[in-house]
Formats: C-alpha cells, sequence, structure tokens
C-alpha cells in the first residue's frame, strides 16, 4: 500500500530523553501478561491466519447486488 | 428542512430530478460547517473552494445528461488518514504536520469518479490509535466524548457538515463513533474495501468502511467503494454475490435466523442499553425471524488476541519514525507504540494462531445463523475526562477497554459488522446495535438493518448541535 506509511516526521530535532522508562515497562509488562494467557491454549497444528481469506472465486468484483438487497 | 439535513437518497433523488443543484446542497453543508465547526471541531481540514468547483463542476455534469449516479454531487468527509493529492493528511498528529500526499487513495479515486465532492478532512484519534478523538466534541451532548477513532467523520455526518464519511476500523473505530453519535457505521468484510493510500494502524485488522445517517445510505456509499484492488496486498476476490443463507426479496424477516448472543456482548453492559438491545431483538422476533441463543466460542481470548495483533503490528508500521522523533507522538500513543515493540514474535504469532481456532469457529457458528445482534458498545458516550466504568460486579476497566471489547471481535475475524441507532438513554445519549454476519454477507446486514430502521421515527436525520453548549468556545474566543 504505497502512501500508507508514517513518512520522517516533519522536524528533526533532536528527541528529548525518555523520562518515562518505567512506564513503558509497566505497560509492556501488563501486555505480556495479557497476551500470554494464550498459552494455555492447544495450538498443536494450528496455522497462522494473517487475515480471513475469502473462498477463491471468479473475477474480483463488488460483493453482489448491494442495492438489491434492500 | 435545509438540504444538509437531507439522507443521501433524499439528495441524490433531488438532485436526479433538478430540484437539488449539487451547488446549493453544497453551500448548506459549508454554511452548516461553519455554523457548527467551532463547537464540535469534526475537521482538520475544510476544503470550501474545491468543493463549490466541483460542485459547480458537478451540476454542469448533470444539466448536461452525465449523471454518475446517486453519489454525484453529495459532499462528504474523509478521515485524515486517506490521501488526497493536494490536501495535507495529518493523521490528527505532529509527525505529519505538513504532509502532503501526492497521489490519492483508491476509496478517495473511487468516490471522485462516483461525482462524490470532498468537504475536507475529519479528525482521529492520533494515528487511529485510540477511541476517543479528543480534539471533537459530542453533537448530542457537550459533557460527552466523540468516541473514535473516526471521530470527526461520526461527528461531521451526525451535525450536518457531511452527508457522509469515510472511517478506519481496526478495533471498532467506526462502528462506535457511530454508535455514540447516532449515526450508522460499516465495518465490511476484511479485504473488501482498499486500504491503498491509507495509513495503517495494523494491517490485518484495518478496514476502511462509510458513516451515514441510514442504512440504505451505507449501503449507496459501499457499493461505490467495494471492490478489488491490486495496490493493496489484502484486497480480496471476493465472490460475486454474497453467501447468504438469508434469502433476497421482499419478504419481511420471515426464515431470517437471529442468533443472541448469551454470554459476552451482554456482561457487563450499561442496563439501558442492554434493554435498547433487546427490545430490538424482539422487535426482530414480532417480525418473523427465528431467534436462537448462541453460546459463542473462544470469547475469553478475544481481548488478548486483538492486543497480540494490534500492538506489534502498530510499532512495526511506527517504527523508523518512533525511533527518529519519538517527541512528536501524544504521549498516550507513544507510549503504547514503545510497550507494543516488546511483543515477541512468539507472542504475535500465537495471536495469529488463535485467530485460526476464532475465525474457525465462527464460520461455523454462522452455519446455523444469519446474523448475529450485540450492543455495539457497553456505554454510550463517556463523559469527557472520564477514564474508567466501574460494573457492578465491582470489575474496573478503562473506558477503552470497555469500547472495544465488543468491536473487537469482527476485527479479528474480519467479518462484516453495521453499527445502528436504536434508541438513546436517560441523557439523550445514542445507543448503537451492532449486527454481524459471515463474510460478504452485507447484504443481510442492510436488509436487517433496514428493517429496524423503517420501524423507528427518530433516525436519520442530523444532531440538533444548536441546543448544545460549545465544549471549546473559551479556547477559541
Amino acid at each position: 500500500m504505497a502512501a500508507a506509511r508514517p513518512y520522517p516526521p516533519s522536524a528533526r530535532s533532536a528527541p528529548p530523553p525518555d523520562d518515562r522508562p518505567g512506564e513503558v515497562a509497566e505497560l509492556a509488562a501488563r501486555l505480556g501478561r495479557l497476551i500470554g494467557r494464550l498459552r494455555v491454549l492447544d495450538l498443536d497444528g494450528v496455522t497462522p491466519a494473517p487475515v480471513f481469506r475469502a473462498p477463491a472465486g471468479p473475477a474480483p468484483t463488488t460483493p453482489g447486488p448491494l442495492d438489491a438487497a434492500l | 428542512m435545509q438540504p444538509f439535513e437531507l439522507t443521501i437518497e433524499h439528495a441524490a433523488a433531488a438532485i436526479a430530478a433538478r430540484t437539488l443543484s449539487p451547488v446549493e446542497l453544497v453551500d448548506s453543508v459549508l454554511d452548516r460547517c461553519d455554523a457548527v465547526e467551532r463547537r464540535l471541531h469534526a475537521y482538520v481540514t475544510v476544503v470550501a473552494d474545491r468543493a463549490r468547483q466541483d460542485a459547480r463542476r458537478a451540476e454542469k455534469e448533470i444539466r448536461d445528461g452525465l449523471h454518475r449516479g446517486p453519489l454525484h454531487g453529495i459532499p462528504y468527509g474523509l478521515k485524515d488518514l486517506f490521501d488526497v493529492s493536494g490536501i495535507p493528511t495529518t493523521a490528527s498528529s505532529r509527525v505529519w504536520a505538513d504532509r502532503m500526499p501526492d497521489g490519492d487513495s483508491t476509496v478517495a479515486t473511487r468516490l471522485a469518479a462516483a461525482g462524490a465532492i470532498l468537504i475536507g478532512k475529519t479528525h482521529t484519534h492520533e494515528f487511529a490509535y485510540g477511541l476517543l478523538t479528543p480534539q471533537t466534541a459530542n453533537p448530542w451532548h457537550a459533557d460527552a466524548i466523540a468516541g473514535g477513532s473516526s471521530g470527526g467523520s461520526a461527528v461531521a455526518v451526525a451535525a450536518g457538515s457531511a452527508l457522509f464519511a469515510l472511517g478506519t476500523d481496526t478495533g471498532g473505530s467506526i462502528r462506535i463513533p457511530a454508535a455514540l453519535n447516532g449515526m450508522v457505521g460499516l465495518k465490511p468484510t476484511y479485504g473488501l474495501v482498499s486500504r491503498h493510500g491509507v495509513a495503517p494502524l495494523a494491517w490485518s485488522l484495518d478496514h476502511v468502511g462509510p458513516i451515514a445517517r441510514t442504512v440504505r445510505d451505507t449501503a449507496t456509499v459501499l457499493s461505490a467503494l467495494a471492490g478489488h484492488d491490486p495496490a493493496d496486498p489484502a484486497s480480496a476476490a471476493a465472490p460475486a454475490h454474497a453467501p447468504a443463507a438469508y434469502p433476497a426479496g421482499p419478504r419481511g424477516l420471515r426464515g431470517l435466523r437471529v442468533g443472541v448472543p448469551d454470554t459476552y456482548y451482554f456482561d457487563r453492559v450499561d442496563p439501558q442499553v442492554e434493554a435498547a438491545v433487546r427490545e430490538t431483538v424482539e422487535l426482530l422476533r414480532e417480525l418473523g425471524a427465528a431467534v436462537t441463543p448462541v453460546k459463542l466460542p473462544l470469547v475469553e481470548h478475544m481481548e488478548a488476541t486483538q492486543w497480540g495483533l494490534m500492538a506489534p503490528e502498530a510499532s512495526a508500521v511506527h517504527e523508523e519514525t518512533l525511533r527518529a522523533a519519538p517527541h512528536l507522538y501524544g504521549p498516550d500513543i507513544r507510549l503504547l507504540l514503545e510497550a507494543g515493540s516488546h511483543v515477541s514474535a512468539l507472542d504475535y504469532l500465537r495471536a495469529q494462531r488463535t485467530r485460526s481456532l476464532i475465525s474457525d469457529a465462527w464460520i461455523r457458528l454462522f452455519g446455523g445463523v444469519d446474523v448475529l445482534i450485540a450492543p455495539t458498545s457497553p456505554i454510550t458516550a463517556a463523559r469527557r475526562g472520564q477514564e474508567t466504568v466501574r460494573w457492578p460486579d465491582g470489575v474496573t476497566e478503562t473506558v477503552t477497554d470497555a469500547y472495544v471489547r465488543l468491536s473487537s471481535p469482527a476485527n479479528i475475524t474480519g467479518f462484516p459488522a453495521l453499527s445502528l441507532p436504536v434508541g438513546t438513554d436517560s441523557a439523550g445519549l445514542p445507543i448503537g446495535a451492532q449486527l454481524i454476519a459471515a463474510p460478504f454477507s452485507e447484504s443481510v446486514l442492510f436488509r436487517v438493518g433496514t428493517v429496524i430502521e423503517e420501524q423507528r421515527t427518530d433516525t436519520g436525520g442530523p444532531a440538533d448541535v444548536p441546543r448544545t453548549v460549545a465544549i471549546h468556545e473559551s479556547s477559541d474566543s
């Protein structure tokens, strides 16, 4: 997706020192505990599904007659 | 009735009948903008001169017999994540304070081809990483939040400073502000609408979709947006027809199978919200639908899966910029991005694999029902500055966690979900219900949503903004 990423910032001044390393560590730890709950799942044989995949179909098109559905 | 108060359906009919010109309509919307923007701050940028020029062109085309369809001459807003050549895309962030795109997003191109007229770029929570949009006010109540991250888009439509707008939805960012502002919002099936030229938050969860005042209008806009785009790697080669079990045709709701979750979606929900949604369920039953309780699988893993996907993907999107200029991000976004960079690859892949389990289970679930109905969010618009929600069982959660809880399953699975208004609470704040269907079954959502909408008399119009107090007035004057 071209033009769809953060571009270099408009102001390139030197970043000030981070005075909140504790906050970052705390939130990272909370995220780790939350995501870690998924370890209870039996994922043996389960492959990643990065996105929903549409079934193979004919030529790409719109999703049917939307207006007609009304 | 002023032109800005019209739905797309009625404005398009008037334009086609030559009883309303696009110039009149755009002037009316721009006048409305002037009247309410100081109070609401829905827009980052208003392109009035360009809009009037486009309106004159549309008027001439229609006069000359070139009518492009139902969006020809219809004014709209774009969340400020969407690129339009010559108009800044700021993502409501200092990081992109002066970023000028040199090309159009695919959806902007499609809407231009359909003859829609851009009014301006609407505010987002910074880079869409939040559900508040603090710059923008809720038009229904001065002390309530707009919701987000597509808060500016929902407020512009609710206030009458656009007839529709586009938003993005990574964890509920179209549906939540639509619900909080009394509008209709659609998160389409993943891959149905191109995201080319739209700033990402999390690639595997991001969706583009419309916000409008009615379900019919939402369907009209989706028709113009949907379609394969090779420029978006996730763009779907969708089946030509929606694989809906629910038969098409003017038969009311007879034959429709409605699933009502017996857990999760009604856990920790405000009683007024629950009552309004359950009244809507009863309405569907009275109209002939077969209503059955359903037990949703794996719901206890939704929050972990959403964060396990979103946090590292967002941190990856912003990795370079965050390293170069972290101080340009707002403190809440910076904290999320920095913390998200600590999520391990193993945890990320575990979230991906859990998504596989959830999606497979949901596909099986939709073998037995055509549509799920649930609250869009457990509470109406929170008060500005409110940080947490405390539930009767003693659990306290942040406002953001409360909002994302009911909307994220449709992002994780990629299934289409439509939010529509189903009432108001005792403070007059809108309540939204959410319809969820199988992939590419947007037509089912539109049919059911239209039936619900036709039973109500309090939807389809803009908010009565002048009655609200200007929350930003003191800082503006």
